[in-house]
């Protein structure tokens, strides 16, 4: 897992300082009150081919926006994203159509990611059809050559069969096929394990690597399991409230973290070794919605090493080369990562 | 889905464990067919149908000839029986012919007329619900406004101004039975457009109207057939209802002019026949549609809690 951070190239993904608003009030209202929240602060993130980038954090912490910002299905109101070096910020539905063999997406629910009314087969030859990709003819073989790419075998048995008799990790690999069927450079996974086994889990992780590894191609993989990204991707990237807050190599970021929200992220980890008991460290509270957003660094609140001064007024930003974190006191402390281990 | 009905029995059985793999569930009429009260009004209204489609085949008579008794009289006003089943009108015709050949153009016009309306509410539904902002409140504000639309006056103004036929009979009906599919339709696409597989189609690149065709409409179908056959007794009583005001074209003979001809007749009183067995075959048509039906959507709402 070296592939990453110092390569030279074009990205197959980037993100540049991405900002999302929500509007909360709507009709009428949206005209006499101006509120507006913000759900995505200046992120920024460059995945190359072949490199998988995790994004962990709270519920609620935006990570599923920023799956929804690269895929078109959320509008963006500062910043820039650009998918194969092409500048998709304000693309239209219509505009969005030309870039959709380059970014594909898998979702959380295998459950209602999948149409009932379709077999295997109209799901995955969807995508072919909708863009026009491919002649008729050629439909069955591009259909199965996905379905095997995502180890779904033998392919042919699935071809007839419907979401209604699939388990859940069979329906995540025909969700996994329908997006590489249209052979994209970028995939971006939105939490695509949390509903299934842990040992389906690791398979359909362990499929996500080797699509990397084999094909080259560049994964956003997000989940909130810190122990999973830490398994499969090249670098990790941690949010809250919007922000990303670090991001490095994914052994510099679980392994020496930094941010006191990363040290607390890590230290929740569930470990399966009873005789291995650490000094349990609560995250105090809940994540505060983005409508409430604490001034200066969003996570003062919270933060176990907060001071009263710049915590509380001013925004610190990402810093750092390789492995970057953002907060205003990480080097001032430097036996903190003692108290939490 | 408090007392265990058939159908909610049958339906643990489907997963079974020697099924293979590739075997489909059983379709959702063959556990329809397993509800015994489904299975009464599956064939009743299939003898409708057949009796509407044989019509000039099993009607004893010509539903207009005027019979003659072996004595020479006209058979006027004969009660029920087994020569004429029905009795016979006060011009010696025979009502058991009138009937069959009244529930052919009954069920004909309550056909067509339930199809426009669910082609036409289902269709506006999909829109409304998918489209969201101004094309969605221009389109529930027609709904409203056909919601306050009442349908006899409608129809008497329609059939007075464009005159009696049977295009303006069904014109009239699927104006006023639009809404309630249009309603349904449209709360069932709310739903249905947040999940996963319609934004999956967006990143496949589908066209909007793909997605409202391909994707969704395939998911409101059940319902919009629902409502075909709901619509359909309605359609039914409405065409009864207006032919028995009067409405109907003057040579149609439908169920419902059946009925008209007898009050117009005076000889209601007398003849308590006359109007009872086309009253009846609307009554049995109506409960067969609607037991089906109730079945069917049963089963839906079985299926909406599997998915």
């Amino acid at each position: 897992m070296s592939a990453g951070n110092g390569t030279a190239g074009m990205p197959a993904v980037s993100a540049d300082d991405v900002n999302v608003e929500f509007g909360t009030a709507r009709g009428l209202a949206a005209l006499l009150a101006e509120r507006r929240i913000r759900v995505l602060e200046d992120v920024s993130f460059a995945i190359q081919p072949g490199e998988i980038l995790g994004l962990g954090g709270e519920s609620g912490s935006g990570k599923s926006t920023v799956a929804g910002v690269l895929c078109g299905l959320v509008g963006v109101s500062a910043g820039q994203v650009r998918v194969g070096g092409q500048d998709v910020t304000h693309f239209s539905h219509r505009e969005w159509r030309g870039v959709r063999t380059e970014i594909q997406l898998i979702f959380q629910d295998p459950f209602e990611s999948l149409n009932p009314q379709f077999t295997v087969f109209a799901s995955v030859a969807e995508p072919l059809v909708s863009l026009g990709l491919c002649a008729k003819d050629e439909l069955v073989p591009r259909v199965i050559d996905a379905l095997d790419k995502a180890e779904l075998r033998p392919p042919s048995a699935y071809l007839n069969r419907r979401p209604t008799s699939l388990s859940g990790g069979e329906r995540q690999r025909v969700a996994i096929a329908r997006a590489l069927v249209v052979n994209p450079s970028v995939l971006v996974a939105d939490e695509p394990v949390s509903m299934l086994d842990p040992t389906t889990a690791v398979e359909i992780t362990s499929l996500l690597r080797r699509l990397a590894d084999d094909l080259g191609v560049a994964i956003l993989l997000i989940s909130h399991d810190l122990k999973l990204l830490g398994g499969v991707c090249d670098r990790v990237g941690i949010m809250y409230l919007g922000r990303l807050v670090e991001t490095g190599s994914a052994s510099d970021v679980l392994r020496h973290a930094k941010h006191p929200y990363t040290k607390l992220l890590v230290s929740a980890v569930p470990n399966v070794d009873p005789r291995l008991r650490r000094p349990r460290v609560v995250l105090k509270g809940a994540l505060p919605s983005p409508a409430h957003r604490p001034s200066g660094c969003p996570f003062h609140p919270r933060c176990p090493i907060a001071d009263g001064g710049g915590c509380a007024t001013t925004v610190p930003e990402l810093t750092g080369q390789a492995h970057r974190c953002a907060c205003h006191r990480a080097g001032e402390i430097p036996d903190a990562e003692r108290s939490y281990q | 889905m408090t007392a265990p009905t058939p159908l909610d029995q049958a339906l643990p059985a489907t997963s079974g464990t020697d099924e293979p793999p590739d075997l489909r569930p059983p379709s959702s009429w063959k556990l329809v067919w397993r509800d015994r009260r489904a299975r009464a009004g599956a064939v009743v209204i299939l003898l409708f149908a057949l009796v509407a489609l044989l019509a000039p085949l099993i009607a004893p008579y010509h539903p207009l000839e005027r019979l003659v008794g072996p004595d020479g009289d006209l058979l006027r006003l004969q009660p029920p029986s087994l020569e004429h089943p029905f009795g016979t009108s006060n011009y010696g015709r025979d009502l058991f012919s009138q009937a069959i050949w009244g529930t052919r153009r009954t069920l004909q016009v309550g056909v067509i007329a339930a199809v426009v309306a669910v082609v036409i509410g289902t269709n506006i539904g999909l829109i409304a619900g998918f489209a969201g902002g101004w094309v969605e409140q221009v389109l529930m504000r027609l709904n409203d406004a056909a919601l306050a639309l009442p349908f006899v006056p409608l129809a008497i103004v329609l059939i007075g101004t464009l005159g009696r036929s049977d295009v303006v009979l069904i014109i009239a009906i699927a104006l006023v039975f639009w809404r309630i599919p249009a309603r349904v339709v449209r709360a069932e696409v709310l739903v249905l457009k947040e999940l996963g597989f319609v934004r999956a189609a967006t990143c496949g690149g589908a066209t909007r109207r793909r997605i409202l065709y391909r994707q969704i409409a395939p998911n409101i179908l059940p319902y919009a057939f629902l409502y075909g056959m709901l619509l359909t007794a309605e359609a039914v009583i409405a065409e009864a209802t207006l032919s028995f005001l009067g409405f109907a074209p003057r040579d149609a003979l439908s169920l419902g002019t059946i009925m008209f001809d007898a009050f117009s007749s005076q000889q209601i009183r007398q003849a308590w026949w006359w109007p009872l067995f086309p009253g009846l075959m609307i009554m049995a048509f109506v409960v067969a549609v609607s037991l089906l039906s109730e079945a069917y959507e049963r089963l839906l709402s079985l299926e909406g809690v599997d998915r």
